[in-house]
């Protein structure tokens, strides 16, 4: 395994890369399985192997010049002027990850002896939980700060891509257009309904065992980036309002529970007695949807890139 | 029973890594493809059996995630990058 992540990284063409990422994804999820981590192996399967794979490909469509040698991938991006002041920027960047992680350090120095860690008392929490799989439990309860912030990064993500969006208007190659072809569109048609229902499942699956908001969203989003690759519906992703809405409500859903936690007395994100099942399943579902929303946008924004090399997408941009 | 189950999961181990090999010589991008996708009916017949052989019934769901997925990367491959590479002046990777 080790040998295919070290193949995957300096194999001699990026499409090779791409190849061995995808079966690296199979045998860490196998990897996962063997010590008996079916959640992570789940998650593993569903964003390792399966959609960043697609988005690696995608991605690789749109470096140009890609069989020659793998220093086509150093190329600057399209519509990417080279960055000046880069080096600078990164010293200063560097240094402060080094000092966060000299402070981490620190910290860590600092523990007791004895330290107990939190995983007994976490089980006792979740032997009692309303909900059964704890996963979930710790992801959307106990730890919710952290998923929390995982979704606002996802948030961040995505605002990054709607940006490169609207920056990169010039493409010096342009993909030419998909034209539909009748198996793709089959294929599409049949798939992407299916991926929403299994979607569905592994979100209520999650509640009892291995599944929940991060596979389910990658589910999500698989079916978006299936639409578009067989150019189904407008065939990209537009800016509206409603993207906007769906892109934040895992956020927003979060800030919201937080914020009624606050005004009944209770710790940030802490849930009422007698409604955590409740809350759980929610924030899941807001989540689930915002994770989707984000990698459909996420492919979605470079697919529509090539596409509309010259037209500056002003009539998708919501005045902000 | 299980031994033998034990047994079919290493033989589809063993495809595994002659898909590894195929991936290493390819020549084309297809058979690389080719051998991707391998891996993930692979990835979905180890999972069932294993689901059998450690009676973790989840694990069907990881194999479930395993088979709907793989398509995605064929289609992201024929659409994104094969058009470009046979469509443009080289032909192989």
């Amino acid at each position: 395994m080790a040998l295919v992540a070290w193949r995957a990284i300096f194999a001699e063409t990026l499409f090779k890369c791409v190849v061995l990422f995808i079966a690296f994804g199979l045998l860490m999820s196998l990897a996962w399985v063997r010590l008996d981590a079916p959640d992570i192996a789940l998650a593993e399967a569903a964003i390792g192997a399966g959609i960043t794979g697609a988005l690696m490909l995608d991605a690789l469509g749109h470096v140009a010049g890609e069989p020659a040698d793998r220093s086509a991938g150093d190329m600057p991006l399209p519509g990417e002027a080279p960055p000046p002041a880069g080096e600078p920027l990164a010293l200063v960047l560097l240094a402060g990850v080094g000092g966060l992680m000299g402070l981490l350090g620190l910290a860590v120095w600092g523990l007791p002896e004895v330290y107990r860690g939190v995983a007994e008392p976490a089980l006792a929490e979740v032997a009692d939980h309303p909900v059964a799989n704890a996963a979930t439990v710790v992801l959307l309860d106990l730890r919710a700060y952290d998923t929390f912030l995982e979704m606002a990064v996802f948030l961040v993500a995505a605002l990054g891509a709607l940006i490169l969006k609207a920056r990169a208007i010039r493409e010096p190659r342009a993909i030419p257009p998909a034209h539909g072809s009748e198996m793709l569109h089959a294929v599409a048609v049949w798939l992407a309904p299916l991926m929403v229902l299994v979607a569905g499942y592994l979100l209520w699956a999650g509640t009892a065992r291995s599944g929940g908001a991060f596979p389910a969203g990658a589910m999500l989003g698989a079916a978006g980036v299936l639409l578009f690759l067989a150019q189904i519906g407008r065939g990209q992703i537009a800016d509206t309002r409603v993207m906007r809405l769906l892109l934040s409500i895992g956020v927003a859903t979060f800030l919201v529970a937080g914020a009624a936690a606050f005004l009944s007395d209770r710790a940030f994100l802490e849930h009422a007695p007698g409604t955590a099942y409740a809350m759980i399943v929610l924030i899941e579902a807001m989540i689930t949807i915002s994770i989707g929303v984000t990698l459909a946008l996420l492919y979605g924004a470079s697919a529509l890139d090539p596409r509309t090399p010259e037209a500056e997408p002003t009539e998708e941009r919501a005045p902000s | 029973m299980n031994s033998i189950l034990t047994l079919f999961a290493a033989f589809l181990m063993l495809n595994v890594f002659a898909g590894l090999v195929r991936v290493a010589r390819g020549p084309n991008p297809p058979d690389r493809m080719a051998a991707a996708q391998l891996f993930g009916t692979l990835g979905v017949a180890i999972l069932l059996v294993l689901a059998k052989v450690m009676e973790a019934p989840a694990l069907v769901d990881t194999a479930l995630v395993f088979a709907i997925l793989g398509a995605l990367a064929l289609v992201a491959f024929v659409s994104r990058v094969w058009r470009r590479i046979a469509g443009g002046e080289e032909g192989s990777a």
